[in-house]
């Protein structure tokens, strides 16, 4: 009962830190599920994937109306990253679990350095408006769906919403305003993360006893989060968790090359 | 759609919680992978063991599920807007959702 109880408190921490960051659960969620409760990474992974869904379940539930995705455009994109999903499930059972770590270290230390330059460049002086403005033209398909494509397989391999690629993608790629990108990304996490999470679960890498709990805290976090981002303004806090982020990669790192 | 939507969420959190519930009602030990708890079909009759676990996994199978759910309900909404274009977008995600559940 008390593991149940201590995943569940993880879940909520790790809910709250990536969204206090912007960022999916996946990030933080994969490495403290590996390092603190020594579950092996396909397992921490598969347990990420339901999260995520819970999370996007959560979000969709509650976002204000009229300030949504682009479903048209987060469903032609889905086509590659779905794909992309499927492919990277299949690969995290044909890879040896030392490479997954490695490889997750790399995007966990690309991610921070994503997070920390996001938050160093001066913000613009944007009206709100023109975050969610409808009259925009959507161009480079081509890019687009290959950089989708790209986000869906590293979704499916390490168990990410891919949120840090796909959200760039539209709004600097595509010409989509910031706060319709944001808003479209959010839906296509969930359909990302099912895609894979089939997968997962026919291969026995989804336990319940863990994953639940896991994705109850998840899910709780996210919305604590949420609701006390605008609240806490503190350049440090960013900081600070950027840096653990940082370690936590480097923890997988050292673990998978010399443990 | 936002109803439907967070209708089925609500389904299969209390499914999980319900589960859980029934797990912990039980009085039972928890086996995780990687942790040296003992396992709970030692503690419980197989079938209980089986019947919570079955509820836990329907929780799980339906959250996965509401993603296809949404594309679903998108679907609907543009085949009675004739967007040929979005039809198909839709038609292949959720083809690729559907093979998905084949491959696991």
């Amino acid at each position: 009962m008390i593991v149940l109880f201590e995943l569940a408190i993880m879940g909520l921490v790790v809910g709250i830190f990536s969204a206090l960051l912007g960022l999916g659960g996946g990030i933080f969620l994969v490495p403290a599920l590996t390092l603190i409760f020594h579950l092996p990474i396909r397992v921490a992974v598969g347990t990420s994937l339901v999260g995520i869904i819970a999370t996007s379940a959560g979000v969709s539930a509650i976002a204000p109306r009229g300030r949504g995705a682009n479903v048209g455009l987060a469903l032609k994109l889905e086509i590659a990253t779905t794909a992309g999903a499927i492919l990277g499930s299949w690969l995290a059972g044909q890879i040896a679990p030392q490479i997954l770590s490695i490889i997750f270290s790399i995007v966990v230390f690309l991610t921070a350095a994503y997070v920390f330059y996001k938050g160093q460049r001066k913000v613009k002086n944007v009206m709100k408006e023109s975050l969610f403005q409808r009259d925009y033209q959507l161009k480079n398909w081509g890019l687009g769906l290959g950089f989708a494509g790209v986000a869906g397989t590293l979704a499916g391999l390490l168990g990410i919403s891919g949120g840090f690629i796909k959200v760039p993608l539209m709004y600097s790629i595509m010409g989509v305003p910031l706060g319709i990108a944001t808003a479209t990304s959010s839906f296509m996490v969930g359909i990302t993360a099912a895609a894979s999470v089939f997968v997962y679960y026919g291969r026995g890498d989804i336990h319940p006893l863990v994953a639940i709990p896991t994705a109850l805290g998840v899910f709780i976090g996210s919305m604590v989060g949420v609701y006390i981002l605008p609240r806490i303004r503190a350049r440090w806090l960013r900081l600070a968790l950027v840096g653990l982020l940082v370690l936590m990669g480097f923890q997988m790192l050292y673990r998978a090359l010399v443990a | 759609m936002q109803k439907i939507s967070l209708g089925v969420s609500l389904l299969s959190l209390g499914l999980m919680i319900a589960g859980i519930t029934l797990f912990l009602l039980r009085g039972n030990f928890v086996a995780v992978p990687g942790t040296s708890v003992l396992p709970a079909s030692d503690f419980i009759h197989p079938l209980q063991y089986r019947t919570t676990i079955l509820v836990m996994s329907a929780g799980i199978i339906l959250l996965a599920l509401l993603p296809a759910l949404r594309v679903l309900m998108a679907l609907s909404l543009y085949i009675r807007s004739r967007a040929l274009i979005n039809i198909l977008a839709a038609l292949i995600v959720l083809i690729e959702l559907i093979l998905s559940m084949r491959t696991g």
